[in-house]
């Protein structure tokens, strides 16, 4: 995954935030163009109520002589000389001369047709209109006050009611990702009175509880195939100590059975050793106590120790006094030997092993081939460094499924000084990660 | 020395049968529950080597009835169930030994010789090969009075071959032997040939009379 992800809530509040900044912004022209029509309204009846006014009450009693005095007073009612062209009793916006201003601005104005003295004039009532420059920064003022107001309480509005609304998808989530294969029980998720969100549930509960179920009956399958593969190992085996027995056997037939006692042996430990992971997988190792490691490992090192040296390696030991762990007896035994017993057989000429318990960290360092192993497989089954002559490709897995089992960490890194092996028994759900076992 | 092997899987049974019948053991075979229950109740033994998954019954209720007949034989588990639970519970229900499927006949043969010896001379502690003397309890070997000093795997070692004595074991089950659940985890054949040159060698400087032969390369086999 390239990309480095945003939450629901912050992407769908970037999108409605974006999406409201978009309509409040495509408002304000409209906003202008209402204004601006109303305000035309206003002006227009104005202008008429003018020369209904002037027709009313001034009209009468107006004389001829009376025009200049009156249009020397009434800028905006002016009674000027009739002309073809002008569009009579209607309003229209037309640019004028504004003194104030000291330049032409839109003004509205009104026609109206009068007989004074039984010649005919045209009375011009207007009024200037309010500059478009100045209403913008009127309503962008008022309209930014509102704008601002409106999208804050709409945010955090839309903000918690999306919280609100997707929380049992927040707690469907949660209850999936702590979801452990190995520990075959499906994780509760709880109600919603969502529709899709109780679907969701239901349909991974589903989903999951058949997924243990297969899970289940395939550990089941290889512990019991593993089981059914002893009893005829055990008469190969039988037949071949048999075999061996004959008085007469020439050298070539020797080398065929030490071929085949080879291959027997090496199918004999990776059937014990596929039922021990089965095993484990099936959790037939509950039961835990507290024992002190350091104890057992020097138990354990009584024989491996002698091994290692019967293949020229020297091994040191460094160890605390003591180190109480709450585990199963028999498994960190396995742990012990296949870590160690890893360390030997992946070992060069002469080398060397260096067994160490700090703290509560248990170390295994090897010499080795020089180059660093891959974290990512070294612990699955059956990897591809896995040589069948060596070992049987499944003692680190072993390794690692006790780890997993007791919750503790597990680590390898490559120094100067070799490979290295390190279970850190108080990473209680901690640090160091243990890889999960995959099944290919 | 009578033994009563109760197994149903008939090619491993003739095949132990006959492994041990080079020693001076007097093999039965009962193949069925009933059969063994049968013959536990007519004849007596000296040991039992006894299969748990048995058609027509559990074997560790065989044992039972061993026992609540108060029958006085060394009793063998072999089994293909191997957990240990298993291992515990038959143990404690009075069998002296649990064997897990697949073993080698060598090491079958060698726990019917510890049994027995557990059982039959107790008190003495002390086994004779040719001019070769074991002394169980201090875990000492003498050539003809003279001490050997041998290392605990060459000891054990020893004990194995004479416990198997007249019959060729192979590389495998010695290595397997000598150590337990590791061997299947190394390459253990080199350290094999290492401490039976080193026994041997340690031997007969010490002018034992016996020799340990080789068979190419494959097994080795003591002879007296």
């Amino acid at each position: 995954m390239g990309r480095i992800g945003r939450t629901l809530a912050v992407k769908s509040l970037t999108r409605f935030f974006v999406a409201t900044v978009i309509v409040l912004a495509a408002c304000l022209p409209l906003m202008y163009l209402l204004m601006e029509r109303y305000y035309k309204e206003d002006l227009d009846e104005l202008i008429i109520f003018r020369y209904d006014d002037f027709v009313k009450h001034k009209l009468p009693a107006f004389s001829t002589n009376d025009i200049p005095v009156w249009n020397g007073y009434n800028e905006d009612m002016l009674i000027l000389p009739y002309r073809e062209g002008l569009k009579i009793g209607e309003v229209s916006q037309e640019e004028h001369y504004n003194r104030a201003e000291g330049h032409e601005i839109y003004y509205r104005v009104y026609y109206g047709e009068v007989l004074i003295e039984g010649h005919p004039y045209v009375f011009m009532s207007r009024i200037p209109m309010i500059e478009s420059k100045d209403l913008w920064k009127t309503l962008s003022a008022q309209y930014g006050v509102l704008f601002i107001v409106l999208l804050v309480s709409l945010s955090v509005l839309y903000y918690y009611m999306s919280k609100r609304l997707w929380r049992p998808f927040y707690t469907t989530l949660g209850a999936i990702s702590r979801f452990d294969l190995g520990q075959g029980v499906v994780p509760a998720m709880g109600t919603s009175d969502t529709v899709e969100f109780e679907r969701l549930n239901r349909i991974l509960e589903e989903l999951l509880s058949g997924n243990i179920r297969v899970y289940n009956d395939q550990k089941k399958f290889i512990e019991n195939a593993s089981h059914e593969l002893q009893t005829p190992l055990a008469v190969f085996l039988s037949q071949l100590d048999m075999l061996l027995q004959s008085p007469d056997l020439t050298d070539r037939q020797s080398r065929t059975i030490q071929t085949l006692y080879s291959v027997a042996s090496r199918m004999t430990r990776l059937n014990k050793n596929l039922l021990l992971l089965a095993k484990i997988d099936n959790s037939q190792f509950r039961q835990r106590e507290d024992l002190d490691f350091i104890q057992l490992l020097n138990a354990q090192l009584e024989y491996l120790r002698p091994m290692a040296e019967d293949n020229g390696l020297s091994m040191t030991v460094q160890t605390d006094n003591s180190l109480i762990i709450n585990a199963n007896k028999t498994l960190v035994e396995s742990l012990v030997n296949n870590i160690v017993v890893n360390a030997i057989n992946h070992n060069v000429q002469n080398g060397a092993i260096l067994v160490s318990v700090c703290g509560t960290r248990f170390t295994v360092t090897n010499t080795g081939e020089g180059t660093a192993l891959d974290p990512e497989v070294i612990f699955r089954r059956f990897n591809k460094f896995t040589d069948g002559r060596k070992g049987n490709g499944l003692g680190l897995s072993i390794v690692a499924q006790i780890v997993r089992l007791h919750k503790w960490g597990i680590a390898y890194e490559y120094t100067d000084s070799g490979h290295s092996f390190i279970v850190n028994f108080a990473a209680e759900n901690g640090s160091t990660s243990v890889p999960s076992t995959r099944h290919e | 020395m009578k033994v009563l092997l109760v197994e149903d899987e008939v090619e491993l049974s003739q095949n132990i049968v006959a492994y041990l019948s080079t020693d001076d053991y007097l093999c039965e075979q009962a193949f069925t529950y009933d059969q063994a229950m049968e013959k536990i109740a007519l004849y007596s033994y000296d040991c039992i080597l006894l299969d748990l998954n048995l058609p027509g019954g559990d074997g560790l209720r065989i044992l039972d009835e061993i026992k609540a007949r108060d029958i006085d034989s060394g009793v063998i588990i072999i089994s293909a169930r191997g957990s240990l639970d298993d291992r515990i519970e038959g143990l404690k229900t009075g069998a002296d030994d649990y064997l897990a499927k697949p073993f080698p006949l060598p090491e079958i043969g060698m726990r019917i010789y510890a049994v027995m010896r557990r059982r039959k001379f107790t008190g003495n502690n002390r086994i004779e090969s040719g001019n070769v003397e074991i002394d169980l309890l201090a875990k000492s070997v003498a050539v003809e009075g003279r001490e050997v000093s041998l290392t605990k795997s060459e000891y054990e070692l020893l004990l194995f071959l004479i416990g198997n004595k007249k019959r060729v074991v192979s590389k495998n089950s010695i290595a397997e032997h000598l150590s337990g659940d590791m061997a299947d985890m190394l390459d253990s054949y080199n350290f094999v040939y290492a401490h039976i040159k080193n026994l041997k060698a340690k031997l007969s400087k010490a002018g034992s009379t016996n020799n340990i032969k080789t068979i190419y390369g494959t097994g080795y086999q003591w002879e007296e």
